[in-house]
């Protein structure tokens, strides 16, 4: 005999309930990549034929470097995301699915820890460089 | 049992259909976004070169600016461009505008417009200020 009711006995029995919450977040990430993506165009172009006093300078701009470790964290975290889901569509066998998983969060963890090292490291740098 | 298997007839794939405009995009849109995430190493690589000093990010500006390293930028700039107005469409097809076919046969063509435009544009805007 069971007394739970209905709903109870289906709870927990569906999704992984992590959908929506992903959906959300590739979407938010996407909106604030529009501007960033057009700033971060616009400063590579700047930045092209710059010498390593220039491009030192240019991060020692407080705005810069928050605009760059802005676009560099939200770009990594859509990418995360992103990839994510061709990992999941892709890889029917579950240990290769877990692996690839396992290895993109690493990578991309690695990246964002690195890449805003370096950020710091050239925005704080001082004298030559 | 496994001889059994691989005779069974398969349904027809995405091969044998001759796919829309829009469709080609959208699988366009995924390639361009798994290659603009492997491109963030390149990205890592500038921020580590121009960290560690003069030697490192005049090699890496050299490596960037050779005939190789402009025709990847400009792969990734297309790429990126590719992923922004495609992605722009999807966040107002999210909004459920848009979505029949004639729009997206309209919007298609907006969307490699805008691509090439915008492509055209980072150049040109990278060659005046460089």
């Amino acid at each position: 005999m069971d007394y739970r009711t209905p709903l109870s006995r289906a709870r927990g029995l569906g999704s992984a309930h992590e959908g929506t919450g992903h959906f959300v977040s590739q979407r938010l990430s996407s909106w604030a990549l529009i501007p960033l993506t057009f700033w971060f165009v616009v400063a590579l172009a700047y930045l092209a034929g710059s010498d390593s006093t220039q491009a030192t300078d240019w991060f020692h701009q407080p705005l810069n470097a928050l605009l760059f470790i802005s676009f560099l964290l939200v770009t990594l975290w859509h990418a995360n995301l992103g990839v994510q889901v061709v990992i999941e569509d892709y890889l029917y066998c579950d240990v290769l699915k877990i692996i690839s998983l396992m290895l993109l969060k690493g990578t991309m963890a690695l990246l964002t820890i690195a890449g805003l090292y370096f950020i710091v490291h050239i925005s704080f740098a001082t004298g030559a460089a | 049992m496994a001889e059994q298997a691989r005779e069974r007839p398969l349904s027809p794939h995405l091969q044998v259909y001759n796919l829309p405009l829009t469709a080609r995009i959208s699988i366009l849109h995924r390639i361009m976004g798994v290659a603009l995430s492997g491109g963030l190493f390149l990205l890592v690589y500038w921020l580590w070169a121009l960290a560690m000093g003069q030697p490192s990010y005049q090699q890496a500006q050299a490596i960037f600016g050779s005939w190789l390293g402009l025709s990847v930028l400009l792969g990734f700039s297309f790429a990126l461009f590719l992923h922004l107005s495609h992605g722009i469409r999807h966040l107002i097809w999210d909004a459920g505008v848009g979505l029949n076919k004639v729009q997206t046969q309209a919007s298609d063509v907006w969307v490699l417009l805008a691509t090439g435009m915008l492509t055209a544009l980072a150049w040109m805007l990278g060659w005046l200020l460089a």
